[in-house]
């Protein structure tokens, strides 16, 4: 047998037990790696992982109080504190199939079930090191988010190697689909399917329907995906997600409901289901979802102030005005007092002291909310604006609820599903013709603050031009076209003069801001490619991963 | 864990008690290890029971991981996560488990395998079923055990084959036919036989299935068991 190490390796061991974590320590050493380091809980993962970087991360699923390990995993993926090159491994003793599928959903590069002995470590490890030496390049490429390069180098890497040849196929359609080149990850799925049936491949075709908008043939897709792999969790996702495209907003839901069941510790699958079943108005549902998503956003950084409002309101809904006020006193405290947690609390609150029939309550909760939503109208999301808009309205302040609501509209001018809220929600107060009219007057306005930032940018006048683009945005922060815009005209400046890292940032901020909704995705991906592009050519910035290769 | 009538399921009841054996097993065997480890073989005289212990202890073991993976997939809990693998490498990953206990015994086991042989499988399902061959073939080996992996008629074939008395009658197994009868007499609960025909079932191309066979042409007519993957 050939002779390995994992010298030059660095390793940290995440476990919870003493015990565990010095048997897995005196398990490598033999192997002589460069460093080994140990957590014991999740935050300490965390902040190991923010000091420095490991080869080979081995984390115990369970690590009693605080985080889990799937919760670190989805934790450093979500602030990219691991890089492509490194080897995330979830040891687990799989206390139940449901998680197990929670853990796997999250995709550690690998799994090993307790009890890990000498020889499975061995097994594992001698795979991860032999891929992590072949696929240095790439996954380096990947690190610097040098994404057409690392297309580049895995066609080199394909072209005499057979080695990893199908996992490198699925990397490449992933990043082909998220440059936006459909067309040469449709083509790449179709020769690996016409080869073998691999639900990667067919799940990409779907994904790319979607995006196309073609919603019936990406239906067609998913549903062959759960024919034959009814384990297939992410397909329940996608196919909800296509079906309510569809306008058959029922059956979404129930393919929503059978992936929980299936998969139940995803907190956005969660939430997922509970924004349906909501607009289906089955309250039992959207409750036992909220409820369940905040269990699973305890620890993780992926919970947000919205999903304690989400059932807050869900409660009020059912009259159980105490129990909804508890709720909404809890957001401040689990959120420590952030604008955000105190925009959501108030907002909810308000609402819930209306239905107490407490209207000095409900005034005060309600004045708080508008004067945070009017510093910092970034905060402002299609639920909060709506419910902030409905208690104006309770409380006759109809200047402050259309201001609100033409705040919604500038940011979800093409979102048919937001439009149809606040239609609905003036018709309640008898104000639809009016409604009508600050939806088309607003749009109108937003149309001509385009027209005139293009017309500018066509003269030459690019500066006049993002300034103009860079107010608007910061009337409507959501605008997706407002943003693509100011986008467009920083990248224009950059083509013109010198591309500057600051200049840059700004422009990828407008773009992050813009969203990536399929209806902008195109030209969000181009603007994305370019800013890409325009990254490459700048000087090397101080290399984070300058080591010994 | 109970069904809108209130009452217990009792296949969620039965599966977590057979993980919670799983685990116990598991500690216990970690024990033996550890305990193993530490003493040699000329200053402990019960290191042959010891490795009767272990041997019982992986077999228990294995046989329980085989219960609940066979629950997982009869509740379609268990997608098979097909990949493409090297034949080599879960052969020796199966080799390096089981290598230290046939020492003991004094079986020799070799493996013969080509380096660029490729298939579609789940690795972890495969692998546990090869070792769970080998774990058997264990107990009727004389001093031989051979694995290897081959391709036939564009299947990927992994066989185990041992130099014992070969199977009896009732074990044998061609390819068509259905899972081998359940006899409580003969001393087999089946479960091996069924869990080879569940894994090998999962294995799916085109309009082609997985299966395995058994035959008395090991070595020197010893026991042979081959996996097809198509």
């Amino acid at each position: 047998m050939a002779i390995w190490s994992l010298k030059h390796r660095t390793i940290l061991i995440v476990d919870d037990f003493p015990e565990m974590r010095s048997t897995l320590r005196s398990m490598l050493i033999p192997w002589q790696p460069e460093r080994i380091e140990t957590a014991r809980n999740g935050d300490d993962a965390i902040e190991k992982l923010q000091q420095s970087r490991y080869d080979i991360i081995l984390c115990d699923y369970n690590l009693g109080e605080g985080k889990n390990g799937q919760q670190v995993l989805e934790e450093a993926r979500h602030r990219s504190l691991l890089p492509f090159s490194s080897a995330f491994i979830m040891v687990s003793a799989e206390t139940s199939a449901q998680m197990v599928m929670g853990a796997m959903e999250t995709q550690p590069d690998g799994y090993i079930s307790k009890p890990v002995t000498r020889v499975s470590l061995q097994v594992r490890l001698k795979k991860f090191v032999r891929k992590q030496d072949e696929l240095r390049t790439i996954t380096r490429a990947m690190d610097r988010k040098q994404y057409p390069a690392a297309i580049e180098l895995i066609d080199r890497h394909l072209e005499d190697n057979n080695k990893y040849r199908f996992e490198l196929y699925k990397l490449k359609s992933d990043l082909l689909i998220r440059a936006g080149d459909y067309e040469r990850a449709g083509n790449l799925c179709e020769a690996v399917l016409a080869g073998r049936e691999l639900p990667w491949a067919r799940f990409d075709m779907g994904r790319i329907a979607f995006f196309r908008q073609d919603y019936p043939c990406a239906a067609g897709l998913f549903e062959k995906i759960l024919a034959g792999n009814p384990g297939f969790i992410a397909a329940y996702d996608w196919l909800a997600k296509t079906r309510d495209r569809l306008g058959e907003h029922g059956e979404a839901q129930q393919v929503l409901m059978e992936g929980v069941e299936r998969s139940p510790q995803s907190l956005p699958r969660q939430r997922a289901l509970a924004e349906l079943a909501d607009r289906n108005e089955d309250i039992e549902v959207t409750e036992a979802a909220c409820r369940k998503a905040i269990r699973i956003g305890k620890g993780s950084i992926l919970r947000e102030p919205a999903d304690y409002a989400a059932l807050a309101r869900v409660l009020v809904q059912k009259e159980s005005s105490a129990e909804a006020l508890r709720v909404a006193q809890s957001i401040n405290r689990e959120f420590d007092h952030s604008s955000l947690a105190r925009l959501e609390a108030a907002t909810v609150s308000s609402s819930i002291y209306t239905t107490m029939g407490n209207k000095n309550e409900s005034a005060g909760a309600l004045s708080d909310a508008l004067s945070i939503a009017a510093q910092q109208p970034g905060l402002l999301s299609a639920d909060i604006g709506l419910s902030l808009a409905h208690s104006c309205l309770a409380h006759n302040r109809q200047e402050d609820a259309d201001l609100i609501i033409r705040q919604l509209i500038c940011d979800h001018e093409d979102d048919d599903a937001v439009l149809a809220k606040i239609t609905q929600l003036y018709d309640e107060a008898g104000s639809g013709d009016a409604i009508s009219e600050l939806i088309e007057t607003t749009r109108k306005e937003i149309i001509a603050i385009n027209n005139e930032g293009v017309k500018l940018l066509k003269d030459g006048d690019v500066e006049a031009s993002i300034e103009l683009f860079t107010r608007a945005a910061h009337g409507m922060p959501h605008n997706p076209v407002v943003n693509l815009n100011a986008a467009q005209s920083l990248i224009r400046l950059m083509r013109d003069t010198v591309p500057g890292r600051e200049t840059l940032a700004k422009a990828l901020g407008f773009i992050q801001a813009a969203g990536n909704s399929e209806m902008h995705r195109e030209r969000h991906n181009r603007l994305l490619n370019t800013c890409r592009e325009l990254a490459a050519s700048l000087p090397a910035e101080n290399d984070t991963d300058a080591e010994p290769a | 864990m109970s069904d809108d009538t209130g009452k217990p399921d009792f296949n969620i009841i039965l599966a977590n008690a057979v993980h919670d054996m799983k685990n116990s097993v598991g500690m216990l065997l970690a024990a033996l290890d550890e305990i193993d480890s530490r003493c040699s073989p000329d200053s402990c005289a019960s290191r042959d029971q010891f490795s009767q212990l272990r041997y019982e202890g992986k077999r228990l073991s294995s046989n329980l991981v085989q219960v609940l993976t066979l629950y997982r997939i009869n509740e379609s809990r268990y997608t098979p996560n097909i990949t493409e693998n090297d034949a080599s490498d879960v052969l020796e990953e199966c080799l390096l488990d089981n290598e230290g206990l046939l020492a003991l015994k004094g079986i020799d086991i070799e493996m013969d395998c080509n380096d660029d042989l490729q298939g579609f499988f789940d690795n972890e399902l495969v692998s546990g079923l090869i070792s769970s061959v080998i774990n058997n073939a264990y107990k009727y080996a004389r001093s031989r055990i051979h694995i290897g992996a081959g391709r036939e008629n564009g299947y990927l074939t992994l066989y185990v084959k041992d130099d014992g008395n070969g199977f009896p009658p009732s074990m044998l197994h061609e390819q068509g036919q259905g899972t081998p009868a359940i006899s409580f007499r003969s001393g087999s609960t089946g479960l091996g036989l069924y869990f080879a025909a569940t894994i090998a079932a999962l294995h799916r191309h085109d309009d082609r299935q997985g299966f395995f066979t058994t035959g008395n042409d090991g070595i020197n007519g010893g026991g042979r068991f081959t996996l097809y993957l198509p």
